[in-house]
């Protein structure tokens, strides 16, 4: 489909803020890591006791792993929000099913339609013969 | 090689001097020949020492060794002799050599220390691990330790992700909320507003001008243990919808009638089932089925509340709470009522409901859904079509009035539209004149058994008008009876006859009215009958008359006579009929057989004994025979002479 459909300013936002989310997780989840790996390298001057320095490596290297964690699911959440975006806003394919529903409902009315006149059809003249045969019998 | 450290030193002087220059005249300068101190020292210049001393304390073994090796370059170099200008030419050779003995002093001086371990101890010291190795290797636990519970972090929310994926994988096959979902799109309207999902149910969209909002809310069902099994019928997809539009509701259209007479107006006796649930459909799409069909039921109620106010009729509409109560015919109501149940209450009062007769009209109901939609229609035609910016898009037949020449009337008919609670009035009122006619003509055929009426209704009908036919026969004679065939076309207020013969007879309402007329026609079938068997017998008609001008007057309709004459002409059957009277059969005999004749004396001849005689009533109940025409094909037979 080669047709580029325009889209509203606020649908073109929206798109837009979904790359940035994908950008910022993935380069959290990279930033993250690196840091860690950084973090995990045993050094020996510091300005700060040892206790101290241990104490933050750890805390930070939590934190970190905590933050790629986040990351991950806020994709997760990403893919589930792109996925609703697609499902809401697919017009053509809605277009698609009012379309085909439409035409099913058609069919099913005319199928109806038919049944029911030769229902009618039926009965009518069963009826017919109902009738001339209730009003010519003596149990009325 | 070794030796004391004296070690000597063979130099030899080279046999013959260099040239330096040849002046012009001929004489040669030498170059004045190297000093040995001077030759010494530029070949120690080209001594490398720290490549030669490997070891300070073999200072003075080096030494010799350097001398001797310097002696070796020295004869190598023979050859070439360089000037090589040095101010002091051993300072670099004197300097090491200094420093090493200096170094070998010490070392000496030290190891003698040592050796005598008299001034001094040699002990291991003994290094503090705390100081130097210890924080190194606290840093190294430390960090293992956080990296180790990073790790688990991330190992954590790496399991809880693939779960959750694998669960998804899973869920797929049967449902998901994303799939649901899209089901839910391809039916109903979703838009999202922040987090939210809203969807639409309203009619608006097919030309409702109903202001409710009609908005529901999609929820994601998590409320789950994901742990426990899901069970079968679990939707991870719910709805909210409004609670005005909970529960269940229905339109009740029900006729009343203050007399008892019109018996169950209610076409068929249908329970409201409860709605089957489908095995496609979902909880969801039941529940914002329902919750439509709330909201339309109301639209419909608030459209006719509204007309039943503003239309104005000679009695009024009533309308109270929920219900509308209007008057199509003196001493019948019709009364729409709006039933809303919300789900609780329903249950409670589904087994009464049950035994109590219906009474709805569900034919009315159902086409007050059907007027509504059509009303939907209307509008949105008339808003979505293109029309032209300066004029609105009238009714096609009112731009032809200018052409056409309407007058007044003619437009007023073509402005008229009719409010919902107008037609729909109008087809109870078709309804119930249909039914009450169907019941008259079934109440006159079992109560009169002679005639016969036999009631055809057409199949094919409209919301306004259906039709009947209505045959009066004598059973056993239906060939030769057919005079009288009736359609009855039964519209809003009143019911048109149409004769056999064209003749148009239109008729109110009023039950009295069909009966009095039904009546008066098989009185005169009765008459028919006689001419038709009259006809067939061989019989002269003399004189028939449908309206018969003398006699007893009749209070309803007039009586009807027929006079024939046997195929010999000796006798006469004379027969009158009145809807009211009944029958009344007479037989004409001839003079001659007149024996209780007066003997006249001016009429002596013998030819007037062919005049007709005295006429004598037969006592017709006491006739032989099922019915009229049977009895009067007997009297006929009776008085016909056998050839």
């Amino acid at each position: 489909m080669a047709t580029q459909r325009v889209l509203p300013q606020s649908k073109e936002t929206l798109l837009q803020n979904y790359n940035k989310r994908l950008k910022d997780d993935i380069r959290s989840i990279l930033d993250n890591f690196t840091e860690i790996i950084k973090t995990a390298k045993v050094d020996d001057e510091t300005q700060v006791s040892r206790a101290t320095q241990a104490e933050q490596d750890h805390y930070e290297m939590h934190v970190r792993a905590a933050n790629i964690v986040r990351a991950g699911e806020s994709l997760m959440k990403l893919v589930s929000d792109l996925k609703q975006f697609l499902i809401l806003n697919d017009f053509p394919s809605v277009n698609e099913a009012i379309s085909q529903r439409n035409q099913q409902l058609r069919s099913l009315q005319e199928e109806c339609d038919k049944k029911l006149i030769s229902l009618r059809d039926e009965i009518a003249i069963d009826l017919y013969e109902l009738e001339e045969e209730y009003y010519s019998s003596r149990y009325k | 090689m070794s030796g004391g450290p004296a070690v000597r030193v063979s130099i030899e002087s080279s046999c013959e001097k260099q040239v330096q220059e040849v002046s012009l005249d001929g004489t040669e300068t030498y170059v004045p020949p190297l000093s040995m101190s001077q030759n010494l020292a530029k070949l120690a210049q080209r001594i490398d020492f720290s490549q030669g001393s490997d070891s300070d304390e073999e200072g003075t073994e080096a030494e010799s060794r350097e001398l001797e090796w310097t002696k070796q370059e020295q004869e190598e170099d023979e050859g070439t002799v360089k000037f090589q200008p040095s101010l002091w030419p051993w300072d670099s050779v004197r300097n090491n050599l200094r420093s090493a003995l200096t170094e070998m002093c010490v070392l000496h001086d030290v190891l003698s220390i040592v050796k005598e371990k008299k001034y001094m101890a040699l002990d291991p010291v003994s290094q503090d691990p705390a100081v130097t190795k210890t924080p190194q290797v606290f840093q190294l636990i430390s960090k293992k330790k956080s990296l180790a519970t990073a790790a688990q972090i991330l190992l954590k929310g790496a399991e809880k992700l693939s779960k959750s994926v694998a669960e998804n994988q899973e869920n797929r096959r049967q449902r998901d909320f994303n799939s649901e979902l899209l089901r839910l799109r391809s039916q109903w309207k979703l838009r999202k507003v922040g987090d939210k999902i809203l969807g639409d149910l309203s009619y608006r969209s097919a030309g409702s001008l109903f202001p409710h909002q009609g908005t529901f809310e999609v929820i994601k069902n998590t409320d789950i243990d994901l742990d426990k099994k899901i069970p079968e019928d679990h939707c991870p997809l719910n709805v909210q919808i409004p609670s005005d539009l909970e529960g269940s509701a229905y339109i009740k259209v029900s006729i009343q009638k203050q007399a008892p007479d019109i018996g169950d107006l209610g076409t068929v006796n249908l329970f409201r089932r409860q709605p089957k649930t489908k095995p496609g459909s979902q909880a969801w799409h039941l529940k914002l089925e329902a919750a439509q069909n709330v909201l339309l039921c109301k639209e419909i109620f608030a459209q006719l509340s509204r007309e039943a106010v503003q239309i104005k009729s000679q009695i009024p509409h009533i309308v109270v709470k929920n219900q509308i109560i209007s008057q199509p015919f003196p001493g019948l109501q019709l009364s729409i009522s709006l039933c809303h149940s919300t789900g609780e209450k329903k249950n409670q009062r589904a087994s009464p409901e049950k035994t109590k007769p219906d009474d709805h009209l569900y034919v009315l109901e159902h086409n007050l859904h059907q007027l509504i939609r059509e009303f939907h229609k209307q509008t949105l035609s008339s808003v979505v079509m293109p029309h032209p910016a300066s004029a609105p898009f009238g009714h096609k037949r009112l731009r032809l009035a200018g052409p056409m020449a309407y007058d007044k009337a003619e437009i007023n008919a073509l402005q008229q539209s009719e409010g919902l609670l107008e037609k729909i009035i109008k087809q109870a009122k078709h309804i119930f004149l249909r039914s009450r006619t169907a019941r008259t003509i079934d109440s006159l055929a079992s109560r009169i058994e002679d005639p016969q009426i036999q009631a055809h209704w057409s199949n094919i009908n409209d919301v306004y008008e259906s039709s009947v036919k209505v045959l009066i026969t004598s059973q056993g004679y239906e060939q030769i009876c057919k005079s009288i065939q009736l359609q009855l076309n039964i519209g809003v207020e009143q019911i048109r006859v149409v004769h056999r013969d064209g003749r148009v007879i239109t008729l109110s309402h009023q039950e009295q009215e069909l009966q009095d007329f039904l009546l008066s026609q098989m009185s005169q079938h009765q008459i028919h009958a006689v001419q038709q068997l009259a006809k067939v017998m061989g019989w002269h008609v003399l004189s028939f008359s449908n309206h018969v001008g003398h006699g007893p007057i009749e209070s309803i309709g007039n009586a009807s006579a027929i006079t024939v004459a046997s195929p010999n002409g000796e006798y006469a059957i004379s027969v009158r009929n009145g809807p009211e009277s009944g029958c009344k059969v007479l037989v004409q005999f001839p003079r001659s057989q007149a024996k209780d004749l007066p003997k006249s004396d001016v009429v002596q001849d013998a030819k007037w004994n062919y005049l007709r005689g005295l006429y004598k009533e037969v006592h017709w109940s006491r006739m032989e025979g099922k019915n009229f025409v049977y009895k009067m094909e007997l009297l006929m037979a009776a008085l016909t002479p056998c050839p």
